[in-house]
């Protein structure tokens, strides 16, 4: 701890001997409409040739020397506001209110907002709602995770997945966030579409290097979900009809235009088209999901913002009677933020988070399993604006508790009545400090330290195992008994020298921890996942990452060029023993083996962003390996999820002031499997040889998608378009799985049979607002 | 919990797809594979056969060259010959419970080594067979789970001589230690004057591991954990297995 104190007050040494001679203007850029903060947001100086980015609270930064400056403010959507300024004796606020551009002189562009933009702001990736609004769609669903891993470094499950790959990471080793509160399953219908209704999200941000120290508890990445927090002014509604959703959305002002409230609903109807068939059996099948969100803010006073969020999604199958799953999440974040003065802000958040799953009709019997996990979680943040553009702080810490329900099977029936595996508990907690500076004008330093502590608490009863993996012992703690610790120090760390405006250059380093693993038996994202603290066997998974990067940005040909190379390496992953059993099984642990992990890869992107014609090529080069000394002798294998060449081309056409035409091309290796090398007899059965873990491919994938959107002329308040999608233009049938399936003429034989799930898919969706 | 499995499978299966694809697969120096059972009845066998291609149809190669030796640890030694197509046979002679049994299996310039205890055995108190009112019927296999051990059974169901196995049944004690187990052995199709004969098996940990990996390698799915061959305990790189049951037997003519 006395390190962590000992570096702040360099830090703040450092600023003061900095911040000299220089007045300072700052401020926060929100939307004119919603008054929600507008990150990244650029503050222009033409005659100093000088720029800054807003944070992600929208607020800005800047140190001048005295005289008269014009100062653009502009963000990508919105009109550009110029600015004179006369800066004096003292420090100068200046709130930026900037307004949506309408979709009749629109020129929005489709731009992944990216890393580092100008300055050391930020770093990622980013998406908001208006930017993918004229990209092809999936049966009328937009869905901002899949355009994400149109961009370079994130990568996804095949058709009938929403797993995101990030820079070789699996799944579970990313945080997703809604506000700031954790999802567990971002994923409805096996996978098809993501959560995340797209109508209520304001931005999307990936976090995939130089992962910023108030976030942690994953060994990947940060994807976190903005939501719409409505517009103070009046009451709206807004929705949309496409082939197998409905969305409705309303919003409402609050009093005084304090604050307001989006409310908004969306349900898959698959089921009543099911309900159209004459076969009795079909008919009653039920498959369907729905989402409701809610996402406010009130603003009691100047200095205060109250903001409200919560999501709450469910999906639900019915299979034949037979068989019958439901599942969902829960996510919910309640935020004070508060501004002492324009250099010192403080966050508090609480947040909580729910996932289950429950198995019905299982066989048409009474039995019912059920699981689950919930979280609850306080944090505090500080952002200090030493020396504004020049020197920030930002410090805080947060505690987070978890319980896990493994599973447990209820029996209707005097006999059986079913077991519970015992649930756990754990405690994770941290502090940090991160801090920004410029150390010298042309160069930019970020630095934090992050301080993990993880807690197993009881009451559980705890299992442990000989050298066989047997149970030999099982000892039951009490509650609030601690009985598992483990801590870690989480470095990050990143320098950015920028000679000249256009040129960029920059290197970063990580640490992260992870005390939660997924264990999921399943090739598919199936809801059935199970989620494990560390423990004594389970040790937290560690990822050390370093990249290093070179942008080009060039205003006057609106072009942006960017590459990075990248490395890591993990240590204590998770995977299954051969053959382990992992359903409702309380001696999970067992089925367990351990090893480590490394990736490396160098990243392409050329970005037009400018004009009527825009759009992106990305393209990444990479390696995911694993070992584990208890699969083929700790040998090398490439992980599942190793894509060796990830290739997306994404173009957007402006036919005429109402028409956009917008195209995607994806290409990526196919996934990494184990198939058998030969076969063998053994008890009677024809029995699969296998000699290397992961050595073959499935075919490659690729796919090319169309949209077309018409925007109807705005009448009074009433503002739609029309969009008409074709998924998967040449029908492609992308492999979602290789099974060695048994010849029915010849039983003695082996076949290799192709499965994949989707062909090509024309869909029509209306959208409106009012 | 293949169940769930399976009905997911078949979600997938009714919404995708499917056509056969022509995959390369390498094909190194194949493995022997060796498949032996020790029981408490008088002739013991192991059966040796060489893995084959993965696209060959059932002509394994039979591997008739061997010498197949059982050892107890009293020094007493079991010779198998070959009957044929790679079978080997002892002599009459009964295994005792609780002894340990070593194979040791000498081809070519490789020797393989494994071994496995007897189990005692446990009896079946009852088979019955309860007609349900869909006219399926279950099989009703009765035994007592032995107090503060674990054990390990496998089942097998005969109809009129005839093996009635989709899948291997297999099961261990964790849901009924110490009580009274009925296994409900569902039939489809069943007819009065049919003669039903029980096994039930009581196997060591080792060979119940090994059926019931054998068993998710062969109901497999891709939806299972990734393929794998199941854990063999013959040492000297061949596939397969030594094990041992003691086996009871039941036998039931179903009457009006």
């Amino acid at each position: 701890m006395s390190n962590i104190l000992t570096i702040a007050c360099f830090f703040v040494l450092i600023a003061r001997l900095s911040a000299q001679d220089f007045q300072v203007l700052s401020g926060q850029i929100v939307d004119a409409k919603t008054q929600e903060p507008i990150p990244f947001a650029n503050i222009w100086l033409d005659k100093l040739q000088k720029g800054v980015s807003s944070d992600i609270e929208g607020m800005y930064h800047l140190e001048l020397v005295k005289g008269e400056y014009s100062v653009q403010y502009s963000y990508v959507g919105y009109a550009t506001i110029e600015q004179l300024i006369k800066i004096d004796t003292s420090h100068q606020v200046l709130n930026i209110q900037l307004e949506l551009l309408s979709n009749e002189v629109d020129e929005i562009v489709v731009e992944a907002k990216d890393d580092l933009s100008k300055e050391a702001s930020s770093i990622g990736t980013s998406f908001s709602a208006a930017e993918i609004k004229n990209l092809p769609s999936l049966m009328g669903e937009k869905d901002m995770l899949k355009i994400a891993t149109l961009t370079n470094g994130i990568s996804m499950a095949n058709d009938g997945g929403t797993g995101l790959f990030i820079r070789g990471g699996n799944s579970d080793q990313n945080l997703v966030l809604f506000d700031e509160a954790t999802v567990y399953s971002p994923s409805h219908a096996l996978g098809f579409f993501s959560i995340f209704n797209t109508d209520i999200v304001s931005l999307m941000s990936f976090w995939y290097s130089g992962l910023p120290s108030q976030y942690g508890g994953r060994a990947s990445a940060i994807l976190q979900v903005d939501p719409k927090r409505g517009e103070s002014d009046q009451f709206g509604f807004s929705g949309s009809l496409g082939l197998i959703t409905a969305k409705l959305a309303i919003n409402i002002p609050l009093p005084k235009k304090k604050g307001a409230l989006l409310i908004s609903g969306r349900r898959s109807y698959l089921d009543l088209y099911l309900k159209m068939l004459k076969d009795e059996e079909l008919r009653n099948n039920e498959v369907y999901f729905y989402d409701l969100t809610l996402a406010g803010y009130y603003q009691p006073s100047s200095k205060d913002v109250l903001k409200i969020s919560g999501y709450y999604g469910r999906d639900r199958v019915l299979f034949f009677e037979n068989f019958g799953i439901d599942w969902g999440n829960l996510a919910a974040t309640l935020q004070w933020n508060h501004l002492f003065n324009d250099q010192f802000l403080s966050k508090t958040m609480l947040t909580y988070s729910n996932f289950d799953y429950k198995i019905e009709r299982f066989n048409k019997s009474n039995t019912r399993i059920a699981a689950g996990l919930q979280e609850g979680q306080f944090k505090q943040e500080f952002h200090y604006q030493i020396a504004p553009d020049k020197y920030e702080l930002k410090f805080g810490g947060g505690v987070l508790f978890r319980r896990f329900e493994p599973g447990k099977l209820i029996k209707n029936s005097d006999t059986n009545p079913g077991f519970t595996i015992a649930a756990k508990q754990a405690l994770e907690s941290n502090v940090f400090v991160s801090s920004r500076m410029q150390i010298q004008p042309k160069f930019n330093l970020r630095i934090g330290l992050r301080y993990n502590l993880f807690n197993a608490l009881g009451p559980t009863d705890y299992y442990t195992f000989d050298e066989y993996l047997e149970v030999e012992d099982t000892i039951a703690y009490k509650a609030g008994k601690v009985y598992q610790t483990y801590h870690g120090l989480a470095p990050r760390v990143g320098l950015w020298y920028q000679p000249t405006e256009e040129h960029n250059v920059y290197g970063m380093y990580s640490r992260l921890y992870q005390y939660v693993h997924l264990v999921s038996s399943a090739t598919v994202g199936l809801p059935t996942d199970l989620w494990l603290p560390s423990s004594q066997s389970v040790r937290p998974q560690i990822t050390d990452e370093w990249s290093l990067g070179y942008k080009f940005m060039s205003d006057k040909w609106g072009l942006e060029l960017k590459t990075e190379l990248y490395f890591k390496l993990l240590q204590n992953q998770v995977d299954y023993k051969n053959g382990a059993n992992i359903f409702l099984n309380p001696y999970i642990e067992s089925q367990l083996v351990y090893g480590k992990g490394r990736v490396y890869g160098v990243d392409f992107l050329l970005k037009k962003a400018q004009g009527k014609f825009t759009g992106w090529l990305a393209y990444t080069l990479a390696k995911t390996e694993r070992s584990f000394p208890k699969i083929y002798e700790g040998k090398w294998f490439p992980a599942t999820q190793d894509r060796t060449h990830d290739l997306s081309i994404v173009l957007q056409y402006k036919i005429h002031p109402r028409w956009t035409i917008a195209t995607t091309w994806t290409y990526r290796t196919g996934d990494a499997v184990t198939y058998p090398s030969g076969s063998y007899k053994i008890d009677g059965h024809r029995v699969l040889l296998f000699s290397e873990r992961n050595g073959h491919r499935i075919p490659d994938y690729h796919r090319w998608d169309i949209g077309l959107t018409y925007d109807f002329k705005l009448k009074k308040r009433f503002q739609s378009d029309f969009n008409l999608s074709i998924y998967n233009v040449y029908a492609r049938r992308n492999t979602f799985m290789v099974l060695f399936e048994e010849n029915k003429n010849n039983p003695n034989q082996f076949d290799a049979v192709r499965y994949s799930l989707t062909t090509i898919i024309p869909s029509l969706t209306w959208n409106f607002k009012f | 919990m293949h169940n769930i499995k399976y009905y997911i499978f078949v979600i997938i299966t009714l919404t995708s797809c499917k056509d056969k694809i022509q995959v390369a697969l390498q094909n190194d120096e194949q493995p022997i594979v060796i498949e032996g059972l020790l029981t408490n009845e008088p002739i013991q066998s192991i059966d040796i056969h060489r893995s084959g291609d993965f696209y060959e149809l059932d002509a394994y190669e039979a591997i008739n060259d061997a010498t197949v030796q059982i050892k107890d640890s009293t020094g007493l030694t079991i010779l198998l010959t070959l009957d044929q197509n790679g079978h080997y046979e002892s002599v009459a002679w009964t295994a005792q419970i609780g002894q340990e049994y070593n194979l040791t299996i000498q081809h070519k310039e490789e020797t393989y080594t494994a071994k496995t205890i007897l189990p005692k055995q446990i009896k079946i108190k009852e088979v019955d067979v309860k007609i349900n009112n869909d006219s399926s019927a279950y099989i009703r296999c009765k035994f007592e789970d032995p107090i503060g051990e674990q054990n390990f059974y496998r089942l097998r169901f005969y109809r009129n001589g005839d093996i009635q196995e989709s899948r291997l049944y297999v099961l261990r004690d964790l849901n009924f230690e110490g009580k009274t187990k009925i296994y409900n052995f569902k039939r489809e199709a069943i007819a009065y004057g049919d003669t039903i004969v029980v096994e039930l098996w009581h196997i060591p940990k080792h060979t119940y591991t090994y059926y019931s990996q054998l068993k998710e390698v062969i109901e497999q799915g891709l939806l299972s954990s990734v393929p794998y061959n199941p854990e063999s305990n013959i040492k000297g790189g061949a596939l397969g297995y030594w094990g041992a049951a003691s086996i009871d037997r039941d036998t039931l003519i179903l009457k009006l």
